[in-house]
């Protein structure tokens, strides 16, 4: 029976003696610091770039300096000089959000802030990257952002933080004396796969359906596409934009918590990829596709699409990619994609009220 | 002196709690990584962050299932670090053959270690729900709790994880019949 043939192969691995016996001095010793013998490296190298470069140009207050300088230094030293420190925080859901520092103009404004699991929470939410699931605003009481962007910037093992930077933007400028950010919600544990896209199955002919976008992007601008990739003129009756996307796969036969590929079609110059993301309500599944030529260069898609499908009261995202390629025989082509899952959704709601000293 | 016990209390808990969580950390980290000396790094890994973390346990299930959720983080962590992305790609074939054989230490045998290795060639969301099906005889449910996955993904997973379990298990030769009752 296969449990116990796995179970007996397993009861064999045990850790060294020597590796419990250095773990215990570890955790008599504090257990402070950090392992990694060897992936250790990894942030460090940065981290101790710039925390050299730092402590150089300012040795007389390098004991004071906040760890997120360290970060944004080595981010972006232009921004680091301009930082105004804030250190204020709030704790939600066993999650504390610190905003550690704004640069603020007009009506433009750069937030760094931390998320760290709440002291004695026992939770081990904030581990790696995260997200914060588009759900951050500041607003000056008479003023809200309206255009956001946020960059995750590292997890500092040290100090079991995720960094972030959030760029933020306001009809007019914020008034500065009293300050509120907030994070509505959070996606902790997230984490990417690299997968190969199987070209194998490509059709040539394919039926379309049209669909209602709700996204399009890409490097190629709409008027450079082939004319049956372009957006159906809107009517009167229905003003949103449309446009014809492949009928391969059902979208209930896709998964609702995991990616599917949906198929793939090269017709009149352009192959096309389809892939479902699931019901993205709680998540952010997203993708990023390569093609690999017949002389190994690889690129990404020239444009895309995405719309909705509702399925079983669930709203699946899926995704159309469209690659202009003149291919003689796609079995010289390959294609992976860099697929990335979230974790658990946490609602807060954070915020933090400020006021920006010496501004 | 006072304080001197607290903390000699303090070190004698952690290290019950490290002695007795030490197995199922190291096997489930040895079952997600390719090396010993990978599940060597995750192992200390685990225990000091809970040193660092100090979480309170409502009970002895609880406290393995913190373990056990804290090993799978770590070694995500470790899988997308940039450093083993790199090193992946640098040392792909001679990791590959670290994984397939050199790196034995433990004493088993050859049918055991042709099982281990063919289930190391599954993808990690494969490995885990594997592991703790099979060796720690948790539920689909109890998976979920601990992967923080529904059910019904874990269910699917373990299917396909036997599917190409069982593909790659003939493929090497091996009789198992991969097979259980979920």
């Amino acid at each position: 029976m296969f449990r116990d043939r796995y179970k007996n192969a397993y009861d064999t691995i045990t850790p060294p003696m020597e590796l419990v016996s250095d773990t215990l001095r570890k955790v008599q010793s504090g257990g402070g610091a950090s392992v990694r013998k060897r992936f250790a490296v990894r942030m460090s190298i940065a981290a101790a770039a710039a925390a050299v470069c730092l402590v150089m140009a300012v040795p007389v207050c390098a004991a004071h300096i906040p760890a997120f300088y360290q970060i944004v230094e080595y981010v972006s030293p232009a921004m680091a000089d301009r930082l105004i420190p804030i250190e204020k925080s709030c704790t939600s859901q066993g999650i504390t959000m610190q905003v550690e520092a704004i640069d603020i103009e007009g009506n433009e404004a750069d937030i760094i802030l931390s998320l760290r699991d709440a002291e004695n929470s026992g939770q081990d939410l904030v581990h790696g990257a995260m997200d914060l699931f588009d759900s951050y605003g500041l607003s000056d009481y008479t003023n809200d952002s309206v255009i956001g962007g946020c960059c995750f910037l590292t997890y500092e093992e040290a100090e079991d933080k995720a960094y972030f930077q959030v760029m933020l933007q306001a009809d007019s400028a914020y008034q500065s004396d009293k300050l509120q950010f907030r994070v509505n919600s959070v996606l902790c544990g997230n984490y990417n796969e690299t997968k190969d896209v199987d070209l194998s199955g490509t059709v040539y002919t394919a039926e379309t359906k049209t669909v209602t976008l709700n996204g399009s992007g890409g490097p190629l601008n709409e008027d450079m596409l082939p004319d049956f990739l372009k957006k159906i003129p809107a009517t009167a009756e229905d003003p949103r934009p449309r446009v014809n996307v492949l009928d391969l796969m059902s979208v209930s036969d896709c998964a609702a918590d995991d990616f599917t590929v949906m198929g793939t079609a090269y017709e009149d110059g352009v192959l096309r990829v389809q892939v479902c993301m699931g019901d993205n309500s709680r998540s952010d599944r997203h993708v990023e596709l390569f093609l690999r030529d017949p002389d190994g260069n690889e690129r990404y898609e020239d444009h895309s699409v995405s719309w909705h499908e509702e399925v079983g009261g669930a709203r699946y995202q899926i995704y159309e990619f469209w690659f202009l390629e003149d291919i003689a025989d796609i079995a010289d082509y390959s294609m992976y994609g860099i697929f990335h899952y979230s974790g658990e959704l946490v609602e807060g709601p954070w915020q933090v009220t400020f006021r920006v000293e010496g501004d | 002196m006072k304080s001197m016990h607290r903390e000699k209390d303090r070190t004698s808990f952690y290290e019950e709690v490290i002695r007795r969580n030490s197995e199922t950390v190291y096997r489930l980290a040895y079952a997600l990584v390719r090396t010993r000396a990978d599940a060597d790094d995750i192992y200390q890994e685990v225990f000091l962050r809970y040193v660092r973390k100090t979480p309170a346990f409502d009970s002895a299930e609880h406290e393995k299932a913190w373990f056990m959720r804290v090993t799978i983080n770590c070694c995500r962590n470790f899988w997308r670090s940039p450093w083993m992305q790199r090193r992946s790609a640098l040392e792909g074939d001679a990791l590959e053959r670290e994984a397939s054989g050199a790196d034995m230490f433990y004493e088993a045998a050859d049918e055991d270690r042709l099982l281990i290795e063919t289930v190391k060639q599954l993808p990690e969301k494969y490995r885990v729900v594997i592991h703790l099906f099979y060796y720690e005889d948790l539920s689909v449910e109890e998976i979920g709790r601990i992967t923080k996955s529904k059910a019904s993904t874990v269910r699917t997973r373990l299917t396909r994880a036997r599917r190409e379990l069982k593909s790659l298990l003939q493929q090497e030769g091996g009789d198992f019949h991969v097979q259980g009752q979920i």
